[in-house]
């Protein structure tokens, strides 16, 4: 309770009350005629149930009427004081607070505003070395929170073990509850501890000061402490009593600092107050934690606490307090902690639920009752998601590790894929981030794959029902005409240069291959049959006739404007013409009479039938009588028919033709000799 | 009796009256569960209702003409004080039912005002 003169505590409590209010906001005063009004929530509990080692920060709502700047994050404190017969009372500081946002309607400024254990909501990174005393950590947190403080710690208490995870608030509420107390902001914004021990009333509240008054619920007397001590939510009392006399609260070191839950124990031990919810006249300078005595309408006095209080001033005052219980029969919940009771709430019988712990080295543990699926989050090796068959034996299903990798053994299904590159089988399907696709093994049943380049003037499409294309464009995507187009019968149709390796007609067997410079045709037995080119070196030009992949005929590319030669090969006969077909040659013919002396003549063994022969020596010469013998089965004595008659003619004028071909060539040497003794007058 | 509006001394009115009022807050000004009403008093204000004779068009609007302001200070007697006092008081609707054409002059009758302090 704050400290008042005896003139504010008759004009109080007076049925006849005028106030005078101001707001001191950064060392400037707003008065009467700038505030507009302001209400102040306070309390000491947040539940529905009393505990130890709260942290919640005061709230202040004020509208100011004004045309001044206040800056951001800017200290309001309001105060007020009451005008009576005997002059104004002293000012009343409610409390000090920042500005945490504000709006601006008509003229008006509503600043929302909270006191400065707001701040307490920040990791608490210390720098002593532990353990350490309770009271080292205690100076080094108001050294962070820039906040001043009278409360004397506990000179044994330390502090055993640095928890790197904990926030201010979370470290401040397991001092404060070491010492059976709630952490609060005085009025000068000084840090206080609120005990919860049994004490004498401050004020008294009667019928004249109250519009209504109800008890909500029998006495609470607390003769057990119980303290939840890990994330299990695993406790340790001290005192005897039922759920209803049994006092709860978290605190993670009273494990170890057993000492401290005994202190907490004497503090709070045999506390009591009566739940009640009041709406009354108020009482500006009592604070959340004091004792007050009620008195009921039919005269029942009651001593409770003030655990939850509103005051709203608008030109008058009007307090809502209240301090708030379970009923007997609700208190028959077990305390689990703060997630694991909002959990534990909804449990039902028989269903798989999931169990909630935190622990220094998994982080947050998230385990289905079955023991068959759980969750690990850390900030050490990521995000596990695994299964169990039974027991400890425990496999990952799917793991976030902290670098961002992500591991999976089931599906994903997902609508979209962004950034980075895809590995499926360890690099039997990967796409890199340029969009360069390599797959093992590609199958795709029912669709079609169509590439288009940027200009659309080119695309491949290939379909399981239309077969292989390639297009052309004219660049507006709509119009594209076949170049290449292989059906799914196996029909290839191209508009272009065919440029390729080798082209055959069969894989085996009988068939016509392409390839390099030739040309090659081949039996049922893999033999060469029948024409080939011959184009060894690439150059040779020579065009072959095989048969059982043995060369029987050739044309022969002399080269070098030489012309080509008709050559059988390997034995072979050539034969030209057909019987009962007549067959000419054109232009000069020369050289197909074989030529030799009459000695080589005689010695040749493989005359054929009909050679005709040209015997060296047997040249006739001028003067040289020429004697045609008669055919070997003509005879003389018998008078030939016509048609041998016919055949001598013939025979005669070949030998004419002959002669005249000698003749020629005779002319021509007499013609040469005659030119070079014209040029050698030596000869 | 001397009355000034805006610091302009304006017509005689017919009639004068000064009403004190309490402003006390409606949330907090309540009956005690002990039947026992308890105010919060926020201001004591005043109230003063005025009418004139039919006046000169000229004079009718420099009346009206001094009141047109949002507030406006007005100097008169103060029943309460014992004196002449100068509050800050703002004007309700000011009708003016009445226009009396007298030879050239129009006249205008009925000036009624309520001023209630700021």
């Amino acid at each position: 309770m704050y400290s008042t003169s005896q003139k504010f505590k008759d004009y109080i409590t007076s049925s006849n009350r005028e106030f005078e209010v101001r707001a001191i906001i950064d060392g400037v005063v707003y008065g009467s005629d700038e505030v507009v009004e302001f209400t102040i929530d306070d309390m000491i509990t947040g539940s529905d149930e009393l505990t130890l080692g709260t942290v919640i920060p005061a709230k202040l709502s004020i509208k100011i009427k004004t045309t001044s700047s206040i800056s951001t994050n800017a200290k309001i404190a309001p105060q007020i004081r009451l005008n009576g017969p005997d002059g104004y009372t002293e000012w009343i500081p409610m409390g000090e607070f920042c500005i945490d946002s504000r709006q601006y309607q008509n003229g008006v400024w509503t600043f929302n505003c909270v006191d400065k254990l707001i701040t307490t909501e920040q990791p608490y990174v210390s720098n002593l070395t532990y353990p350490v005393a309770m009271s080292d950590v205690f100076e080094e947190i108001l050294g962070i929170l820039g906040i001043e403080s009278d409360v004397v710690i506990n000179s044994t208490f330390q502090m055993p073990y640095k928890d790197e995870s904990i926030s201010i608030r979370d470290m401040l509420s397991c001092i404060a509850s070491a010492h059976g107390a709630n952490v609060k902001l005085n009025r000068e914004g000084k840090l206080i501890f609120v005990p919860l021990s049994p004490s004498s009333p401050v004020a008294t509240i009667t019928a004249s000061n109250y519009i209504r008054a109800e008890q909500t619920n029998p006495q609470k007397v607390y003769t057990k402490l119980e303290v939840v001590h890990n994330a299990e939510g695993e406790t340790l009392s001290r005192g005897t009593g039922s759920e209803d006399n049994t006092l709860k609260f978290e605190n993670r070191f009273m494990f170890i600092e057993q000492n401290q839950f005994n202190y907490a124990f004497s503090v709070m031990n045999g506390f009591s107050y009566v739940p009640y919810s009041m709406s009354w006249t108020g009482r500006p300078d009592l604070d959340v934690g004091d004792t007050i005595k009620i008195v009921l309408l039919d005269g029942t006095e009651t001593t409770s606490i003030l655990a939850v209080n509103k005051i709203s001033f608008k030109g008058g005052l009007l307090q809502q307090s209240s301090a708030p219980s379970k009923s007997e029969q609700q208190s028959e919940f077990r305390f689990q902690g703060t997630i694991s009771k909002q959990l534990a709430q909804k449990l039902t019988k028989d269903a798989i639920y999931n169990g909630v712990s935190f622990g220094p080295t998994y982080g947050l543990k998230v385990e289905r009752s079955d023991g068959k699926v759980r969750l690990l989050a850390n900030a050490t090796e990521g995000i596990r998601i695994q299964k169990s068959a039974g027991g400890d034996n425990w496999e990952d299903v799917i793991f976030l590790d902290a670098q961002g990798n992500g591991n999976f053994t089931g599906k994903v299904v997902s609508s979209q894929f962004e950034g980075g590159s895809i590995d499926i089988g360890d690099g039997q399907f990967t796409v890199d981030n340029e969009g360069n696709v390599i797959s093992n093994s590609m199958t795709i049943t029912g669709g079609s794959v169509v590439i288009i380049r940027d200009d659309n003037k080119v695309r491949v499409a290939i379909s399981g029902s239309d077969g292989f294309k390639i297009q052309k464009g004219d660049g507006t995507g709509e119009v594209w005409e076949d170049v290449i187009y292989i059906d799914a019968e196996g029909n290839a149709n191209f508009t272009g240069i065919i440029t390729g390796g080798i082209i055959r007609t069969a894989a085996s067997g009988a068939r016509i291959e392409i390839s390099n410079n030739q040309i090659k045709t081949y039996n049922f037995d893999e033999q060469l049959q029948g024409f080939a080119t011959n184009n060894e070196g690439q150059q040779y030009g020579d065009v072959h006739v095989y048969d059982g992949d043995v060369v029987v005929f050739e044309i022969y590319n002399n080269f070098f404007g030489n012309g080509v030669s008709l050559r059988p090969a390997n034995g072979a006969e050539l034969s030209i013409g057909a019987n009962e077909h007549n067959t000419r040659f054109f232009g000069n013919v020369a050289d197909y009479i074989w030529h030799g002396t009459q000695a080589e003549a005689e010695a040749k063994t493989d005359w054929i039938d009909g050679q005709y022969a040209d015997i060296e020596g047997s040249k006739t010469v001028i003067g040289d009588k020429i004697v045609f013998p008669l055919p070997e089965n003509i005879d003389e004595t018998e008078v030939d028919t016509p048609l041998k008659i016919a055949n001598r003619l013939n025979e005669i004028g070949w030998l004419c033709n002959k002669l005249t071909a000698r003749m020629n060539t005779l002319i021509q040497y007499m013609t040469e000799i005659t030119e070079e003794m014209e040029t050698d007058p030596n000869l | 009796m001397q009355l000034k509006i805006n610091n302009t001394v304006v017509a005689t009115p017919s009639e004068f009256s000064v009403t004190v009022l309490d402003l006390d807050n409606g949330e907090s000004t309540v009956r005690t569960a002990d039947g026992t009403l308890n105010r919060d008093r926020i201001a004591v204000k005043r109230q003063i209702d005025i009418t004139w004779p039919p006046l000169k068009w000229a004079d009718t609007s420099t009346l009206l003409k001094a009141m047109s302001s949002v507030f406006f200070s007005v100097y008169y007697p103060d029943p309460v004080d014992g004196t002449y006092t100068t509050k800050t008081f703002y004007v309700g609707n000011r009708p003016v039912p009445v226009a009396i054409v007298k030879g050239s002059e129009i006249y205008w009758g009925g000036l009624k005002v309520t001023l209630i302090e700021r």
